[in-house]
């Protein structure tokens, strides 16, 4: 493995701990007292100035942020001053949640966005690749949020066909995870595109074409494969956005996964839930970009000796 | 007038795009001669009507007319593209300058932390802001401009490092000319246009971005006439009335499909070029 992804993964505890602090002093800032907060309003100041003591809060912040580490280092992230359950717990509870929409709402997005942009590729300028372009630049630009509430409208509410909210059955997944692939669809769509059509203009595609391959096995075996790693570094670049997506259609069906999580700790100033959820987003994000750019190097030897 | 015809059906994407964005600016500018009702004084008598002469798109809960806060939505829809792109842009431009003219320390470190500031997902990051500042409009502004300031940042800062070695500045160099003239009056300018493609490409993507925090409730708050926090009133009543969640969203979609399909077309025009 090459030096350049020797140094990225030596990197990564570096940036990870800079995230953390970031967050920490972010969530520091908010507007209130933990302590307050937790005890409740009613609470005789006594007893907020106890869970005040318990807590370190009234310690230099260095300080703190280092008891924050260690307790984080051993899975202790507080306690959720909602529903005074440990973050820890919540997050073990919502996150497989999350992370099963996320990769059905991928498997459609690239199932979908990759054969089509090869076909679009094919034959540009053709019917089917100014009805993909259509289709791409309509799935980036429409709200999730609103086309969640249309499918359901539509396939819970008029066909009954599927469920209308919840994570209760089987068929539950489907709306949201529709709603959620649009906007990788047409990301994923447009650059496998791109990709293909300059793969397509080169020498060996020709002389594959010359010595008589079908055009199907073309498309598919010699030119997919050289046109991977962009495709590949848009589908780990954009699982922030994914992430940012499911925080939005989680709402929207009521599933109930760390974005849902997040936003109602948004709104209740839930403090520990809002640094859990945050730590755990920009972590995977993080974590999967160096895996794409790891991938990416196995698929593309040109890319493994060094920049 | 053939030529001018001709121009347009060649720069398809930039013509409708311009349409679009051009009906949303008269639109949101013209709101209160467009319509007659106001767009926030209830009529309880009229909860719910269906399209009709008087109530061109219905109307919602409280018996308000939907065309007429659609209409009023697309100004804040305006003022969300024009302030966050303005800050964000102004923001990036002085990074990214400052770290090409600063010299490799300042330059590694301001881009590092861009760096890290990317790696929040954008939605994130604002509901993190939100939460620190509470919601409302200004603070929603404020949000959405700090998440794209990486990006303007980034962009500037690779578009001097190239133009740094080019001959002119160069000579400009030698002449005499310190950093801060060569930065503002030799580079800027070049590296102006590619600038204003990322501007017009991440207009609808701002748009969108306002639109999901209001209507997690985050944003513009009810009973605002802004499209997101319009539907976040009209989504309880999905299922018996779609109309005051419809339109909205409609409005939405057009407008962001507008901005990007115009930026789409300004790419391609200074791809050309």
């Amino acid at each position: 493995m090459s030096g350049y992804i020797l140094r990225k993964l030596a990197m990564l505890p570096v940036v990870l701990l800079v995230v953390s602090a970031l967050i920490f002093l972010a969530v520091r800032m908010l507007p209130g007292d933990p302590a307050r907060l937790l005890a409740g309003p009613e609470a005789p100041s006594a007893v907020v100035a106890r869970i005040h003591e318990q807590l370190g809060l009234g310690r230099p912040l260095p300080e703190q942020y280092a008891t924050f580490l260690g307790h984080a280092a051993r899975g202790d992230l507080g306690v959720s001053i909602e529903s005074r359950r440990p973050v820890s717990q919540e997050l073990a509870e919502h996150a497989p949640l999350t992370i099963a929409l996320g990769l059905v709402a991928y498997a459609l997005a690239v199932g979908v966005g990759v054969p089509g942009g090869v076909l679009a590729a094919a034959l540009p300028g053709g019917r089917w690749d100014r009805v993909f372009s259509a289709l791409t630049i309509s799935s980036v630009s429409l709200p999730s949020f609103w086309v969640g509430l249309m499918l359901m409208e539509l396939f819970a509410v008029r066909l009954q066909w599927l469920p209308l909210m919840g994570a209760g059955s089987p068929g539950a997944i489907v709306l949201p995870a529709v709603t959620l692939a649009l906007a990788p669809l047409g990301l994923i769509g447009r650059m496998t595109r791109a990709s293909m059509i300059q793969i397509l203009s080169q020498d060996y595609i020709r002389t594959a074409r010359a010595k008589g391959l079908g055009r199907v096995a073309i498309w598919f075996r010699h030119a997919l494969r050289n046109a991977l790693a962009p495709i590949v570094t848009i589908v780990g670049l954009n699982l922030g956005s994914v992430i940012g997506g499911a925080v939005v259609t989680e709402s929207v069906f009521s599933w109930p996964g760390v974005g849902r999580l997040l936003v109602e700790a948004v709104k209740f100033r839930d403090y520990p839930v809002i640094q859990g959820v945050t730590l755990l987003a920009v972590a995977a994000v993080v974590v999967v970009n160096l895996a794409a750019e790891i991938a990416i190097a196995i698929l593309d030897p040109r890319m493994r000796g060094g920049r | 007038m053939t030529a001018a015809l001709a121009w347009l059906v060649r720069h398809r994407s930039l013509a409708i795009g311009a349409a679009i964005v051009g009906a949303l600016f008269v639109t949101g500018l013209l709101a209160p001669v467009l319509t007659g009702a106001s767009p926030l004084a209830p009529d309880l008598h009229h909860p719910f009507e269906g399209v009709s002469r008087s109530h061109l798109l219905g109307t919602d809960a409280l018996g308000r007319d939907i065309a007429t806060r659609v209409a009023w939505g697309a100004r804040y829809s305006l003022l969300e593209v024009t302030a966050c792109i303005a800050v964000s842009a102004i923001l990036g431009t002085v990074l990214g300058l400052t770290c090409a003219g600063a010299g490799s320390l300042v330059d590694q470190a301001v881009m590092w932390l861009m760096d890290i500031l990317f790696a929040f997902p954008g939605v994130v990051l604002a509901l993190l802001i939100v939460a620190l500042l509470g919601p409302g409009l200004v603070n929603m502004l404020l949000a959405i401009s700090l998440f794209s300031v990486p990006v303007y940042a980034r962009l500037t800062r690779n578009l001097a490092m190239a133009l740094r070695r080019t001959g002119y500045v160069e000579a400009a160099e030698a002449m005499g000319a310190g950093v801060p003239r060569i930065m503002l009056f030799h580079i800027l300018p070049n590296a102006a246009g590619p600038i204003l493609v990322q501007c017009a490409v991440s207009a609808g993507s701002v748009i969108l971005m306002a639109a999901s925090l209001s209507f997690l409730g985050l944003g513009v708050e009810p009973p605002a006439p802004e499209w997101g926090a319009m539907m976040s009133d009209g989504r309880d009543y999905v299922g018996a009335h779609i109309l005051p969640s419809l339109f909205p969203g409609l409005a939405i979609s057009i407008a962001v499909l507008g901005f990007n399909v115009l930026g789409e077309g300004i790419r391609r025009l200074f791809e050309r070029s």
